[in-house]
């Protein structure tokens, strides 16, 4: 009976567009995490490619939509890290820090937080990674010697080594 | 090649999906009409990627291939058509 009825619904059944978009995008981010170097490697058959092309890979195993969601976890992890992410971009904001470090010209950054993704959740990863970018020019770094402690770091007069950093929680991340 | 650059890259492929989504529910009427000339649209958009970020040619490709098999399963109904002829 089930049989007869699925080809009547094949029929009549409207497929949810972003669903389906959905299922697409999750299938290049499986396989971006599950295969990250061979089909890179054989995007080129000329030999002069293949220096940057194992460069390209090299960055791809590093996993960048994972370090993406470890900054959000991290950042996101208490109140006092979420106060500590909009003090540094409003102190930046105030004392002109991002200008001409932003695109389009940009002398301000929008005091707003990173965002997590989920799997369920349409366009999430690209929220997520939009952010990330977005607050780029703040320096979050995870510590990985020490995990859990995360700087975040406002590099004042680059070239002369001066560094504003602020440690902003030593307790560990709670996963 | 710094990691922040191949993640630009991400960003770019998946953003054609987010844009054709927002498309889509923009509209306050139903928008099923649009259906099927969406997802062409994110197909060509993505085969355009494929020469311009060739580095991530294969993993566009996979969602490109998952893309067409579910287009190919609604094509079986005759819904996505009678709504683009404006009867509805």
């Amino acid at each position: 009976m089930l049989n007869g009825s699925h080809e009547i619904l094949t029929d009549i059944f409207i497929r949810c567009f972003p669903h389906v978009v959905n299922l697409a995008v999750q299938a290049i981010l499986l396989e971006l995490d599950a295969n990250p170097c061979i089909p890179v490697l054989a995007a080129s058959t000329d030999p002069a490619d293949q220096p940057a092309l194992q460069a390209y890979a090299r960055a791809l195993k590093n996993d960048p939509i994972g370090e993406c969601r470890k900054i959000v976890s991290a950042c996101r992890s208490s109140g006092q890290r979420r106060r500590r992410l909009q003090a540094v971009i409003s102190e930046g904001n105030e004392n002109g820090y991002w200008r001409g470090k932003l695109p389009d010209g940009k002398t301000a950054l929008p005091m707003v937080q990173l965002l997590r993704d989920c799997p369920t959740r349409w366009s999430s990863t690209f929220k997520m990674v939009d952010r990330v970018l977005t607050l780029n020019p703040v320096h979050i770094r995870t510590n990985i010697t020490k995990p859990g402690i995360i700087l975040l770091t406002l590099s004042y007069r680059q070239s002369n080594h001066f560094y504003l950093r602020r440690r902003m929680l030593t307790s560990p991340i709670s996963p | 090649m710094k990691d922040t650059d191949v993640l630009r890259d991400i960003h770019q492929i998946i953003e054609v999906p987010h844009t054709a989504q927002e498309l889509l529910s923009s509209e306050r009427t139903p928008t099923l009409s649009m259906a099927l000339p969406a997802y062409e649209l994110l197909e060509r958009k993505w085969t355009q990627l494929q020469s311009t970020i060739w580095e991530l040619s294969h993993y566009i490709g996979v969602g490109i291939d998952k893309l067409k098999q579910y287009v190919n399963e609604g094509r079986k109904t005759r819904i996505y058509a009678f709504s683009m002829s404006g009867f509805l």
